[in-house]
């Protein structure tokens, strides 16, 4: 209401200093709340991001460059705003990350994280180009295949968990005594059984949204250019490659892009997979987020910030790739 | 003939209605079906290639659908056993000794870590955590997307480029310091930030509604200001009714996403008083070993997002295409 009243006063200045023919200083009117209400209605939300996303950034310089010897978590509010002695150390706390072994581990199993991601996409273009050519029941289906995406992947972690459970009463060891094998001890055993399970958990969640986006460009292509392939002799193949393809590759780019990033900050599904035991798996279940989350939980601070300065460098790496490679396979023409 | 082509326009007809926001030719074909009448039934009867398509295009089809439904299935028919029965060797696709909903009466029972935690109130935790940021952030954003659309002052390119900027600040590099700020002024082990900063809005929401706010005619407002409406006036009585689509996909995209998240509350509330419903399930998990209560509470905590999604499918699609395709 302070910003009504500013207006006012400031109305009240034009009027004295502009006596014009009353439509002009209407309009002056007019302006000057616009100004001020445009400022108000954006600001609040900009002040929001500056607080909440700048101070963490700029601050994230200064963690990342210093040694922090621990972060209280019994929290009193303390006068000073660090109540922590602090050591510069340049950029040790980088090389401290480039140099633990365990990290580039971490960087591997996200490597693998990535790689469903990118096997998942390649599913959902056949996937869409299945329901492109389905008349019946297309709606059905679509609606059905995105399900998995509005899931909570904490509840779904737990659903594939009980169906890889290492018991002998676990869905898939049931299913695979009953056809003469043995129970397999899926989740806590051995790192590559884990990678498998976690590649069926990331293809069973990570299509819903790539077919959406799919199908709607598939969709948006011009049939006549199907039919003059058709006439030329075209065949299915040709088709996808020449037609197909060419058309929705802005699409399939941004899903590619958005889905590696999604990826590298892969998290939820890999901590949970294993259970109370983190260590089961040899460490295939920690990925970088994993990484950057135990260091936070075990107070350091430095190394945690650094770690994700390195994450942030891989994203911007990966996506300045995929712009560049780009080039090559997505035609941004209609 | 005419069998076929009923069976095509009726279903479709009906469940297509909320999706078509894809601008699929499902529906249109549906209008205009007298004039290929012919040539489509020739088409699909005739051509022995058309045949096999179609198998083959509906067996990938069907065994995808089960691929996706299956899983569900599995865990709700293992809330409906007994303890006795899930850890039977051989795994039955409908309960032996009839439904059992005992395992769903879990949801109330208290972790045994003396918290008082139940699913139940992490549950409604979760929801008086969610929902008002999720509103506020709403309302902000559209107050902000409305001045960046319909408002003229001075520097709203710039403002406009900084607040894309902000979108660009990567999550997992404020982590860190985000935590040491909240932990520095006492809002560590309480709900504060997973709940306030989302009050101001989102970058990408604002972004999304100020493209629809666009397509409003400033002749409409401006017709509306004469009639005497102030920028409150004209953004409550003129914009918000007029967006309710674009206003209901944000809000369900960032409640949906706000109930699904599980890093923030592991951060900040876990072990508290305020632990969201995710943080419970994971709780839950940890101290109780009987599959048909983990999975009670898993069905639990799936069907409100799923609902929400089934309900309001149209605006979700929307939401999502919108901001996936631009």
């Amino acid at each position: 209401m302070a910003e009504y009243e500013a207006a006012a006063q400031e109305e009240e200045q034009t009027e004295a200093y502009a006596p014009e023919t009353p439509s002009p200083k209407r309009k002056k009117h007019w302006t000057n709340q616009e100004e001020v209400m445009g400022w108000v209605f954006t600001g609040i939300p900009l002040l929001g991001f500056l607080i909440f996303g700048m101070i963490p950034l700029v601050l994230s310089f200064y963690v990342a460059l210093h040694h922090f010897p621990g972060l209280r978590l019994t929290t009193d509010l303390s006068d000073e705003f660090f109540p922590y002695i602090v050591d510069f150390v340049g950029l040790q706390n980088f090389g401290t990350v480039l140099s633990d072994p365990k990290f580039w581990q971490a960087v591997g199993n996200t490597m693998f994280a990535v790689f469903a991601t990118v096997f998942s996409l390649a599913l959902s273009v056949f996937i869409s180009m299945m329901l492109y050519n389905c008349k019946r029941g297309k709606k059905l289906f679509q609606t059905v295949f995105f399900i998995p995406y509005v899931c909570s992947l904490v509840a779904i972690t737990f659903m594939w968990q009980w169906i890889f459970s290492k018991e002998d009463y676990g869905i898939l060891n049931s299913f695979l005594r009953l056809l003469g094998g043995q129970s397999v001890n899926w989740t806590t055993y051995s790192p590559d059984l884990f990678r498998f399970v976690m590649f069926v958990v990331m293809t069973w969640s990570g299509t819903g949204f790539n077919i959406i986006l799919l199908s709607a460009a598939m969709t948006n292509i011009n049939k006549s250019c199907y039919e003059a392939a058709e006439i030329d002799g075209a065949g299915m193949f040709t088709k996808f490659f020449k037609i197909t393809l060419p058309a929705i590759s802005p699409t399939l780019f941004y899903l590619l892009v958005t889905g590696i990033i999604g990826s590298l900050q892969e998290f939820t599904r890999f901590q949970l997979m294993v259970g109370k035991d983190t260590s089961a798996v040899g460490g295939a279940n920690i990925t970088i987020v994993y990484y950057l989350y135990n260091k936070l939980t075990s107070n350091e601070i430095g190394i945690a910030t650094a770690v994700g300065w390195v994450l942030a460098l891989f994203i911007g790496l990966v996506t300045f790739a995929n712009f560049k490679i780009s080039k090559k396979w997505v035609s941004y023409d209609e | 003939m005419n069998d076929e082509i009923m069976n095509e326009s009726l279903p479709a007809e009906e469940i297509a209605q909320p999706l078509n926001v894809l601008g699929t030719e499902e529906t249109e074909g549906g209008a205009k079906i007298p004039a290929p009448k012919k040539k489509k039934v020739k088409s699909i009867a005739s051509n022995p290639v058309n045949i096999t398509k179609k198998v083959f295009v509906y067996f990938f089809l069907i065994v995808f659908l089960l691929w996706i439904l299956v899983p569900f299935y599995i865990i709700l028919v293992t809330s409906f056993k007994t303890t006795a029965e899930v850890i039977q060797p051989t795994f039955t696709w409908v309960p032996t000794k009839g439904f059992d909903f005992s395992s769903y009466a879990s949801v109330f029972e208290p972790m045994n870590d003396g918290s008082g935690l139940t699913i139940m109130k992490g549950f409604f935790n979760t929801l008086w955590i969610v929902l008002p940021p999720t509103i506020l952030g709403l309302l902000t954003s559209a107050f902000s997307a409305y001045a960046f659309a319909k408002l003229k002052f001075r520097g709203k390119n710039i403002l406009f480029g900084l607040m894309m900027a902000t979108m660009m600040i990567p999550g997992m590099v404020t982590l860190v310091p985000s935590f040491v700020i909240y932990d520095n002024i006492g809002w560590n082990h309480t709900p504060l930030p997973l709940m306030i900063p989302g009050m101001f809005g989102a970058a990408a929401c604002v972004f999304y509604l100020r493209q629809f706010f666009m397509g409003i005619p400033s002749e409409t407002l401006e017709a509306a200001r004469l009639d005497g409406l102030g920028y409150f006036g004209m953004f409550f009585r003129m914009m918000l009714p007029l967006s309710v689509p674009a206003l209901i996909a944000q809000g369900v995209l960032g409640f949906v996403g706000g109930y699904n998240d599980y890093l923030g509350p592991l951060l900040y509330v876990q072990g508290t008083d305020y632990a969201t419903l995710q943080v419970a399930l994971y709780a839950f998990s940890t101290q109780f070993s009987e599959k048909n209560k983990l999975m009670a509470s898993t069905v639990i905590a799936l069907i409100p997002t799923i609902l929400i999604y089934l309900v309001a499918q149209r605006y979700f699609i929307e939401g999502i295409a919108v901001s996936g395709l631009k």
